[in-house]
């Protein structure tokens, strides 16, 4: 967490020295895994981690926000000097202005337990498991021609900084899995339907295969629906009378 | 993959022009768009003059618009921006890895006859500029110009690597990701119906009361029911084959393949969207170029006002 704010603070040292009058930086750290399954089999994995800084700059009486993927010093030097060079083409806005530190000089640091350290700790063969679990039960039905379950979940880190004291750091974790079943009716349609639960802490997700009977209760109800019936057509140069 | 190595460049501008005009106690708002894989130079004066007359013409036109009847009637696809239809209602399904899951409404329909005969639908990556251009597909396949739908029958899926060996056939350079973090996956480049037979004239002669569906500003699908939602924000309505009103801020309904079946005429005139489009799919995003020549759909659920 130390290399994040650090980060905030010299993008902050950097603005000043651009011209700007205040700025606002916050950088993140994001890790986000996914599992897809498919009628029986691993379809797809996915696992990748970023960074990224956007600041907000306040310069002569002008505001701008932007954001990158390269924290490399040099770049970022370089971005911050142009970011500044371009707010100065913008037309002033002198509502916009820094937050006041008296708005945060006194903010809570209650913890909002926004961290489950198990959700990092989750194993390719319990994200497996689970898929199955939502795919077995989404293939209870026959009538289901393919079903993919979707375990997914992340951990972010991040920090910010201002140039009128603001310094602040956060983490959280989510963790969520999502069923999607599709039927065939009739030649041509292939109605589908699909549920999800997500939240921060495994604890209190539903079990896997509810979220997968919701999925295939929704799919099934799909069936036979057909287009709500309409009032009788009229053209609007004519009179119009209420529908009943 | 396979050991070969490539690099690109793809540059990607826009330039909006948004537009709010009062009139009495009436104000209107509309926009338009320039976009391409082009640098700032390529926004010329001529290019800008007719940028901005395209959002004022839009947007004036909407305080003489009025709302159609709704029901079922012919609607007129005009060229150029109603390839967004196109593309969300019938390009999807096309895309191989909805029909390697079996869960595209055209799953099994290579070699199918699925639209008339004057109807050919292609997604193509070669023509430069476009913003669904590409040198090389994110799996560093060629890309290629792909006939989907060949005078009305279903010739192709869009195949990324893991599709085209799956059906045995070669990739059609259609595996796209929005960035590192994500997988390619089948995606459409530039879609659109190549000309057919007929004149935009002629099209809108042989309507009797129908609509004109000109801009569009949103639209979704299901892929495997095939059925969408799409917003018009301008129109024009046909009353005995002549244009006599402007018509705004309506949905049609309908379903891709049955739309598909239903057309009726095509013109002459094919065009591509000049503004830019960026497609979603599972969660990435593209940008993609589409187009429509002058067609007819022969019927469409439109919600106009209940009358």
């Amino acid at each position: 967490m130390s290399d994040l704010i650090q980060s905030a603070r010299t993008a902050i040292d950097l603005a000043k020295k651009a011209g700007a009058q205040d700025a606002w930086a916050a950088v993140s750290r994001d890790r986000s895994v996914s599992l897809v399954y498919r009628d029986g089999k691993v379809e797809k994995v996915e696992e990748s981690t970023s960074r990224g800084l956007g600041i907000s700059l306040y310069v002569d009486g002008r505001y701008s926000s932007h954001s990158t993927t390269d924290l490399r010093p040099d770049r970022l030097a370089g971005f911050i000097k142009e970011a500044v060079a371009l707010t100065r083409v913008l037309q002033p806005d002198p509502f916009r202005v820094i937050p006041d530190p008296a708005l945060f000089k006194a903010r809570p640091t209650v913890d909002l337990e926004r961290v489950d350290p198990s959700v990092a700790k989750l194993t390719r063969e319990q994200r497996e498991a689970w898929c199955a679990e939502m795919d077995a039960k989404a293939h209870s039905d026959s009538r289901v021609i393919s079903a993919e379950s979707n375990l997914f979940s992340g951990e972010s880190q991040g920090a910010a900084a201002s140039s009128n004291g603001f310094d602040g750091t956060w983490d959280g974790s989510y963790v969520g899995y999502s069923c999607t079943a599709t039927v065939r009716e009739g030649e041509d349609k292939r109605p589908e339907g699909s549920a999800h639960a997500v939240g921060r802490f495994l604890a209190g997700l539903p079990e896997p295969a509810a979220v997968a009977a919701l999925a295939l209760k929704r799919t099934i109800d799909r069936l036979g629906s057909t287009k709500a019936r309409r009032c009788a057509r009229r053209w609007w140069s004519t009179p119009r009378p209420r529908c009943r | 993959m396979h050991g070969n190595v490539h690099t690109d460049v793809r540059p990607m501008t826009r330039l909006w022009c948004m537009l709010t005009a009062k009139k009495g106690d009436v104000t209107q708002s509309n926009s338009a768009n320039l976009a391409g894989r082009h640098g700032f130079d390529w926004y010329t004066d001529e290019r800008l003059e007719f940028l901005a007359k395209e959002a004022v013409s839009r947007t004036m036109v909407l305080f003489d618009a009025k709302r159609p009847p709704a029901g079922e009637m012919p609607v007129v696809l005009a060229a150029g921006a109603s390839g967004i239809l196109l593309h969300e209602a019938i390009g999807h399904g096309m895309e191989a890895d909805f029909n390697r899951k079996n869960t595209s409404i055209y799953a099994s329909m290579i070699g199918k006859k699925v639209a008339p005969d004057f109807v050919t639908i292609v997604d193509d990556a070669t023509q430069a500029g476009e913003r669904g251009a590409l040198n090389v597909d994110d799996e560093g396949n060629p890309v290629e110009k792909t006939v989907l739908v060949d005078h009305g029958v279903m010739a192709s899926y869009l195949h990324d690597s893991i599709s085209a060996k799956h059906y045995k056939v070669k990739a059609t350079g259609s595996g796209r990701r929005e960035s590192f973090r994500h997988s390619p996956m089948p995606r459409m480049r530039s879609t659109y119906m190549e000309n057919g037979p007929h004149t935009r004239e002629e099209i809108i002669a042989s309507v009797k009361k129908g609509i004109i569906a000109e801009t569009f500003t949103n639209g979704q699908v299901q892929i495997g029911a095939g059925d969408f939602t799409f917003y018009i924000k301008n129109g024009w309505l046909i009353e005995d084959g002549k244009i006599t009103a402007p018509i705004k801020d309506i949905n049609i309904i309908g379903n891709g393949p049955e739309a598909l079946r239903n057309v009726t005429m095509v013109a002459n005139d094919c065009k591509l969207d000049f503004g830019g489009w960026t497609c979603g799919k599972d969660g990435q995003s593209v940008p993609v170029s589409q187009g429509l020549p002058t067609t007819l759909v022969s019927k469409m659920t439109v919600g106009g006002e209940n009358v």
